[in-house]
């Protein structure tokens, strides 16, 4: 299901971008227009309303330092207002397009309403190349409109210009149909569902409540099932780690894989991952056809298998909370979570993928190892990648180096005990104390500094996999 | 005060006052969604799916065919017209402008562009007579100097409009609409580059041509291919969507270099009248000026020169690398 924003939340947003660069009472007759179009004649009762929230929220940057983040949680919170249907509220990439049609609007594309438009992409998951597509047909209709001023203050007759001033019209309005269709692939793209959708279950459930319980909970063990099997494999494979035993035990080393083997199997790896054996069973019971690679460096050793699931076996794209919940059920004193998403690449294919964190020695931590379970639907093909990162080499650097840099900020809290205040946490839930816990140092953005570091090797792994697939 | 520039409004959500039908049929595809059960719905909605992009497709190669015409016919005419009245010119010597010294725009690309000019006219005057059938797709397809080079032994248009016919995607898109039997050569046999094969394009005519009997209890009959067909649909939807956004991306392209050169083109036109036709006794200013022009216009013809589609109708790389280098 597409967020859909409500036009309130879309309202409060342009307002917001009209915000970003400074006063907005130059631009509120384009605001009221807007609104005008937006909510019809609802529009006079909820204006003072939206524009007093925005004020309040904008109001609340003590320096003007902090205006362009107090402004965009105030987008986060509009983007929160939700609506079901589609014809209620404003789909992703329109309200795209619109909030580049207002920044154009006083001929200054700026940073900040760059780095706003490209926050809420982000946010509503609206593909790069998709917003790159918008700016570049609006960067145009800029363009034209400065052609038909030229055009306008040059001292050519009319019947000279005429034909130009007549297919800069055309052009206006190709360009305005081109970001329509651009708009409308979000749905288009969105393929027909071969399950019955649990919308439709509730109905069947009011006539027959049996019905509703016998096909939804195979689904929700289903998940339950296999991430259990996972972790129990996840933890073997993790003691069992040794690239170079596995390559011994085996015999024979196949020879290394350069750039992608998506010809042959429609799936496309990094090239610096080595094959290691492919369609064959392995110890720990993977299935035949089960590829794997490793690769080693200095602080990491990896082993990666990748193999084609059925839908059944694989994990529900489309209920991520389900998995958060279901990985906190299972968490022991030595596992913790660090991320759960899902999503779609830019070539549209699903995915979902989930990544924790073990202490490989529970008795004495020395070094930690990190484990990615994703799975991606390329075509008709759903592809489980399970890739192992064990931290070798001198352990510990990463957390010694940040949290050394954060002791040396006096502004940070400490707890009693002189330790960073929330250092270690439950990245979903502030409640959530068992296990594990992800620490400050192995947040995504810490990745280029430690690029060696296991974390950061499986997280670029796992975006080649998305970016490429 | 009118909404800003290129705003769409909500009109185009709900598809009331017959706006925006873009996003309202795109809405309408995704509702479809909501209610789909059974494979033989499913097969109908990727082939109504595919069926709305093809068309979109098809317009969007044609509006680019057009937008060439457009350019050639006036901007690249008006610059050359004043271009060829110049004497000694030689950019090397106009400072400021250093990647301009390696500018080189001999006479064969001069030769080129008049005859494109000449070639989009005959192009521009078939559109209005009506007989242009898919030339203008195929001409936004194609490389202009492509087309010039297939037109050496025919006319223009019918030139253009055979290749129109001749090649099956192009025929897929611009050989009107498949309930009246407009598959052109694609009847049966493969297109898109091979993505939506004979079967699948048979059942997409079937469903969305309305053509009742065998052929819709055909589509319907075999369950067990229905994914397969779903998948073949999709896969063509896919790939029409990306021709579409190229033939786009090449079309605001073109609009904004023309509209760079426009205003560069009456600069030349008074730098003329004003201080003749010897390049080598111009100001600096007026040397940049017409460097400028220069490169605008060397770069609309790269951009005219580019193809869109090869010859089995799959995108180039080339149009791709043109588009990134460029921008």
């Amino acid at each position: 299901m597409k967020q859909v924003i409500s036009r309130n939340g879309a309202l409060k947003t342009f307002y917001y971008l009209m915000a970003i660069d400074g006063d907005v009472t130059a631009e509120i007759d384009k605001f009221n227009e807007i609104g005008r179009d937006f909510l019809k004649e609802e529009f006079d009762n909820n204006r003072q309303q939206i524009i007093d929230e925005c004020c309040a929220q904008i109001d609340s940057a003590v320096v003007d330092d902090e205006l362009y983040d107090v402004i965009q949680e105030g987008v986060d919170k509009a983007l929160g207002e939700t609506v079901n249907k589609v014809e209620d509220g404003v789909c992703p990439r329109l309200l795209i397009w619109d909030m580049l049609s207002i920044a154009y609007t006083d001929n200054e594309y700026s940073e900040p309403e760059k780095r706003m438009i490209a926050h809420v992409a982000r946010l509503l998951d609206v593909q790069k190349d998709v917003v790159m597509e918008m700016e570049h047909l609006m960067k145009t209709a800029d363009a034209v409109i400065k052609e038909l001023e030229t055009l306008n203050s040059s001292n050519k007759p009319y019947s000279e210009i005429r034909p130009t001033v007549d297919e800069i019209e055309k052009r206006k309005q190709t360009i305005t149909k081109a970001a329509e269709e651009l708009i409308a692939d979000d749905f288009v793209l969105e393929r027909p569902q071969k399950e019955h959708k649990v919308e439709e279950q509730s109905n069947v459930f009011s006539e027959a409540g049996k019905m509703i319980s016998d096909t939804l909970n195979p689904v929700v063990d289903q998940v339950g099932d296999f991430a259990k099997k996972t972790f129990s494999d996840a933890k073997d494979l993790v003691d069992k780690i040794d690239t170079k035993e596995i390559s011994e035990g085996a015999g024979k080393l196949f020879s290394k894989m350069k750039g992608m083997i998506g010809k042959n199997t429609g799936f496309h790896f990094p090239s610096d991952y080595s094959l290691v054996k492919k369609d064959e069973s392995l110890d720990v019971g993977a299935p035949k056809s089960t590829w794997v690679f490793n690769k080693t460096s200095v602080n990491t050793e990896a082993e990666v298998f990748s193999v084609k699931v059925s839908k059944r076996e694989a994990m529900d794209f489309d209920n991520p909370q389900a998995l958060i919940d279901d990985l906190h059920g299972q968490t022991d004193d030595f596992s913790g979570l660090i991320e759960v998403k899902a999503g779609r690449s830019k070539n549209s294919s699903k995915y979902i993928y989930f990544i924790k964190k073990f202490s490989t020695d529970p008795g004495q931590p020395h070094g930690n190892s990190y484990l990615l379970s994703l799975n991606i639907q390329v075509g008709a093909e759903i592809y489980f990648v399970l890739g192992c990162f064990k931290e070798i080499g001198i352990t510990g650097m990463r957390e010694s180096m940040v949290s050394a840099m954060m002791m040396s900020n006096e502004s940070v809290e400490r707890e009693s005990n002189g330790m960073i205040k929330g250092w270690s946490r439950d990245p979903y839930d502030e409640n959530f104390k068992t296990g594990f816990l992800m620490n400050l140092a192995e947040g995504e953005q810490f990745d280029p500094q430690f690029p060696e570091h296991p974390l950061s090797e499986l997280r670029s792994l796992k975006n080649y996999i998305i970016n490429n697939n | 005060m009118p909404l800003p520039l290129v705003f769409i409004g909500i009109a185009a959500v709900t598809g009331s006052a017959g706006l925006g039908l873009g996003v309202k049929a795109g809405v309408d595809q995704y509702n479809a969604n909501e209610i789909n059960e059974g494979a033989n719905s499913r097969i109908e909605e990727a082939a109504k799916r595919l069926e709305l992009m093809r068309e979109q497709c098809g317009s969007s190669l044609q509006n680019l065919g057009e937008e060439k015409v457009f350019v050639l016919n006036n901007t690249i005419k008006q610059f050359l017209d004043s271009f060829q009245k110049l004497k000694n010119v030689d950019f090397r010597e106009t400072e400021g402008l250093s990647e301009l010294k390696k500018l080189h725009i001999d006479q064969k690309d001069f030769e080129e562009l008049s005859a494109m000019t000449k070639f989009s006219l005959s192009l521009a005057q078939g559109g209005i007579s009506g007989i242009a059938g898919g030339a203008l797709t195929a001409f936004g397809a194609y490389s202009a100097a492509g087309a010039l080079a297939s037109a050496s032994t025919g006319t223009a248009i019918a030139t253009l409009s055979g290749a129109a016919a001749t090649n099956a995607t192009l025929a897929f898109f611009g050989g009107g609409s498949l309930a009246a039997g407009g598959l052109g050569m694609a009847g049966g046999t493969a297109v898109l580059g091979g993505l939506v094969a004979g079967p699948a394009l048979l059942v997409m005519g079937a469903i969305v041509g309305a053509k009742a009997g065998k052929n819709l209890e055909n589509a319907h009959a075999n369950a067990a291919k229905a994914e397969e067909i779903c998948e073949e649909l999709h896969a063509g939807i896919k790939q029409c969507i990306a021709i579409r956004r190229r033939s786009y991306m090449f079309y605001s392209l073109l609009a904004r270099l023309e509209s760079y050169l426009l205003p560069l083109n009456y600069r030349m036109e008074d730098i003329i009248e004003k201080e003749g036709v010897d390049y080598s006794l111009f100001s600096e200013d007026s040397k940049k000026a017409i460097a400028s022009a220069a490169s605008i216009a060397g770069t609309i013809k790269a951009v005219l020169d580019t193809p869109i589609l090869n010859e089995i109708g799959e995108l180039t790389d080339e149009s791709g690398t043109v588009l990134s280098e460029i921008k």
